[in-house]
């Protein structure tokens, strides 16, 4: 006998998933858009990372990405709102996305009170560790109080460093904030930056990829001690496991994800990451 | 009843209502779609993203689509599908705006067929109202200002018994009017040096409305963009902005026609007019470029019993001296100097965020160009990277003269060790932090400078004639042979490790791309390290070699 669990829990197609599969965790994923041309693509649905990295090699159109539309959130909290008594909506930094602004707009829209938002600050493997918690709390029976909780502390033990090995997507995107004079200039540059209170915020700079994804594990330290470690990639398997080789206190079980298509089209492939939960 | 409702009931062959409204909706749509690009390069806030005209055109087009697929009966219904339709569509944070626009005016409208144009002015409010509603923190100077002005514009021309036509051409001025005013009250819009992007798209789609209702076709070629966001320009414009002035006078008897006639004349003197008082004292408050004219029209009236002029432009420009110092003290961070000679090696550093100072080898730069350097930095805390043996005492007695910041001297030796460096420094990390990781950095790179003997000499003994190649290896310099390809094998043998992962070559002004190329593929077969080659410019060297 199933029960229904009092607290939904939604996210969005940006949260990358180290382990589980979303729709096991009883997860809502609601797609993010990729504006590309005259195409209108949801991520995960319409278009796949994979699909985008090999368009974009010939595609002159510059693909934008966009928050899902206002009516997708109502729908679905109205939706939800039927079989469940709360909804925890989670979602990609509102510093990097207007995904969390519209839910919240949706949200006061259908039940201010029993639709709760949360900008998680993150996004990627990180928006993926909160929302698995999230799921794994509110199938236990918890209530949407004490997932917040949890989830609110949880948020300042996640970090998430990225390397880049090329800056054009960054650049174009117009995303890239404080980082933007710190990748310009002439030299064949990789950064390396961190996605620390919800911004992109440059860490250094090398100037050659097996440097950076040293750096990186550097930065790292010993994973052992982490609560959760995980690579994030975007077609760069290779490098990925070369990654994970050179992370003090890894082995084969930490999970290389591949990321999706809205992360993709701001960095472009070639992007590398390691995220870990701080221990306790 | 006006002419437009009253004639299109009665005309015989008219289109119903609602269909026409639809048209007009369409063909906004299409008038906005023509604009997109212009509007996307106007677009700096909240986000610089260059999609406001793309977000604003796909959701419009989605309240229209949305329109299409309803029964048509009334105005009303078309709205309401409208305005379902652009919120299921709506995209970005102006497209937010805009589908909450929309859901007002629908609201507004339920229950009506047609719209005139007093009708018109109270949806257009109706649809400013739910726009501010939606907003969490309403921000003036975009798109919900423009809202808001252009309900105003409407309804001020409906009170004088306006036809929709009318009605909705003073909304599109009222828009038109507080687009352009959008710079002075956002100020990442005066910095980009562009009107706001979502207020433009609004004043597109209110002016697409009036031209398809004078009978004017939309087709045409997109509209290039008339302005760009500039988001490296950050300098304020001198504005003019007047004269805050206030004035209290006790009126002469009979002089006094009443409140409400002195605003008139006060009103015509500049802005943020206030009049209040009574019989026996009464205050002005105007900002106006004629303190004199106040003061005059005080005068006129009665006595004068106290004034105030402040200069504005002056007080503007304190509190951002202000802001801009507190910035500084908040927003604490390490800002780079560096020494540089050669055009290529300059732009470089530049393109590091440094600060350049010219000046290097037998070139030795001022202390006083340094410290100048030094102040015109932004953050709290300065490295100095002087780049070169000779310069490093300069550099110090610059960084020893500054009182007012921290500065260190990271002592580069030469150009690549001064890039090393500048990469290694995060903009926002701690400055201690940033003092270790570019001297380690810098530690970490090693230098071949080649050159040409200008003299007969010799090297460890060994006789150097004028013209031969020279190696210089992290200082010091080498003997070999006298030609290119033995001497680059020698130095290489002469560094501390022998496997590298990037070699970089920068070409001087006596060196060639093509000799460089050649150096290249010696370099990377000696060291197996791909090999960059970089303009340095610099006098002297005809190539400088690094390695890491």
């Amino acid at each position: 006998v199933t029960t229904v669990p009092q607290v939904a829990v939604v996210t969005d197609s940006t949260a990358d998933f180290a382990t589980a599969a979303p729709a096991d965790l009883g997860l809502t994923v609601v797609p993010l858009t990729v504006n590309w041309g005259k195409d209108v693509l949801r991520d995960g649905v319409d278009i796949a990372a994979r699909e985008l990295y090999a368009r974009l090699r010939h595609d002159p159109n510059i693909p934008h990405t966009a928050a899902p539309p206002l009516g997708i959130f109502e729908d679905l909290y109205h939706d939800l709102l039927q079989r469940h008594d709360f909804i925890l909506s989670i979602h990609i930094s509102s510093l990097l996305s207007a995904t969390s602004s519209v839910a919240m707009t949706a949200a006061r829209n259908v039940d201010a009170e029993r639709v709760q938002v949360l900008d998680s600050t993150t996004t990627s493997v990180g928006l993926g560790w909160l929302v698995e918690l999230a799921a794994e709390l509110a199938a236990g029976g918890a209530s949407a109080e004490a997932i917040r909780a949890e989830i609110e502390g949880l948020i300042p033990r996640l970090r998430l460093y990225l390397t880049l090995d090329t800056l054009e997507y960054l650049r174009r995107g117009g995303r890239i904030g404080r980082a933007q004079a710190f990748v310009g200039g002439l030299l064949n540059v990789k950064p390396i930056l961190q996605l620390a209170e919800g911004a992109v915020i440059p860490v250094e700079r090398v100037r050659a990829r097996p440097p950076s994804l040293r750096r990186l594990a550097e930065i790292a330290g010993d994973v052992s001690a982490a609560r959760s470690v995980a690579i994030v990639h975007g077609d760069c398997p290779d490098d990925a496991a070369v990654l994970r080789g050179q992370l003090i206190g890894a082995d084969h079980r930490v999970p290389i994800v591949e990321t999706g298509a809205i992360l993709a089209t701001h960095t472009g492939p070639g992007l590398l990451g390691v995220g870990w939960i701080v221990g306790s | 009843v006006t002419e437009t409702s009253s004639s299109a009931t009665s005309t015989p062959d008219a289109v119903p209502f609602a269909a026409k409204l639809l048209d007009a909706l369409a063909a906004s749509a299409t008038w906005l779609e023509r604009h997109t690009e212009a509007i996307n390069a106007l677009n700096v806030f909240p986000v610089p993203d260059g999609d406001t005209g793309l977000n604003l055109s796909l959701t419009l087009r989605a309240g229209v689509d949305g329109a299409r697929t309803v029964s048509r009966e009334t105005g009303a219904a078309v709205l309401d599908a409208a305005a379902r339709g652009a919120l299921m569509g709506a995209r970005g944070n102006s497209g937010v705006i805009l589908a909450q626009l929309l859901r007002g005016v629908a609201r507004a409208a339920a229950g009506r067929d047609e719209i005139d144009g007093p009708l018109a002015a109270e949806l257009l409010q109706a649809g400013a109202d739910a726009a501010y509603d939606a907003v969490a923190e309403p921000v003036e100077g975009t798109m919900l200002t423009v809202a808001r002005a252009a309900a105003h514009g409407a309804a001020d021309r409906a009170q004088q018994e306006g036809v929709l036509l009318d009605v909705l051409e003073a909304a599109h001025e009222g828009a038109q009017a507080a687009v352009r005013k959008t710079p002075e009250q956002l100020a990442i819009l005066r910095q980009a040096g562009v009107v706001d992007a979502g207020g433009e798209g609004l004043r597109v789609i209110l002016q697409g409305l009036c031209l398809h209702l004078r009978g004017e076709s939309m087709a045409g070629p997109a509209q290039p963009p008339a302005q760009r966001a500039d988001l490296s320009a950050y300098q304020h414009e001198a504005d003019a902005f007047g004269f805050c002035t206030e004035v209290l006078f006790a009126p002469a008897r009979g002089a006094n026609d009443g409140l409400e006639a002195l605003r008139g004349r006060v009103a015509s003197l500049g802005t943020s007019v206030l009049v209040v008082g009574d019989e026996e004292l009464v205050k002005i408050h105007v900002h106006t470029m004629n303190p004199t004219g106040a003061l005059a029209l005080a005068a006129e009236l009665g006595e004068i019993v106290r004034a105030k002029v402040e200069n504005m432009r002056i007080q503007f420009e304190e509190f951002q001296a202000a802001a801009a110092a507190e910035a500084r003290v908040r927003e604490p961070g390490t800002s780079l100097v560096a020494i540089a000679l050669g055009e290529g090696f300059q732009q470089i550093f530049a393109g590091l965020d440094a600060d350049v100072v010219a000046g290097g080898q037998s070139m030795n730069p001022a202390v006083g160009d340094i410290v100048a350097a030094i102040q015109r930095c932004r953050y709290n805390h300065v490295l100095v990277l002087p780049n070169n043996r000779n310069v490093i005492l300069a550099a110090e007695q610059a960084a020893a003269a500054v009182t007012d910041r921290s500065v260190r001297v990271v002592p580069t030796a030469s150009m690549p060790q001064g890039i090393a460096a500048a990469l290694a420094v995060s903009p926002a990390g701690e400055a201690e932090a940033n003092h270790g990781a570019a001297e380690r950095a810098a530690r970490r790179v090693h230098t071949i400078e080649l050159t040409r003997a200008v003299r007969p000499s010799s090297i460890d003994d060994m006789p150097v004639e004028t013209g031969s190649w020279i190696a210089i290896v992290d200082g010091r310099t080498i003997a070999g042979p006298p030609a290119l390809p033995g001497l680059i094998g020698q130095a290489l043998r002469a560094l501390p490790d022998q496997s590298y992962e990037l070699a970089t070559i920068y070409v001087g002004q006596d060196g060639t791309d093509a000799e460089a190329a050649s150096l290249g593929a010696l370099i990377g077969s000696g060291v197996g390290a791909p090999v960059e080659i970089q303009p340095g410019g610099q006098p002297h060297y005809a190539y400088i070699i690094s390695l890491e």
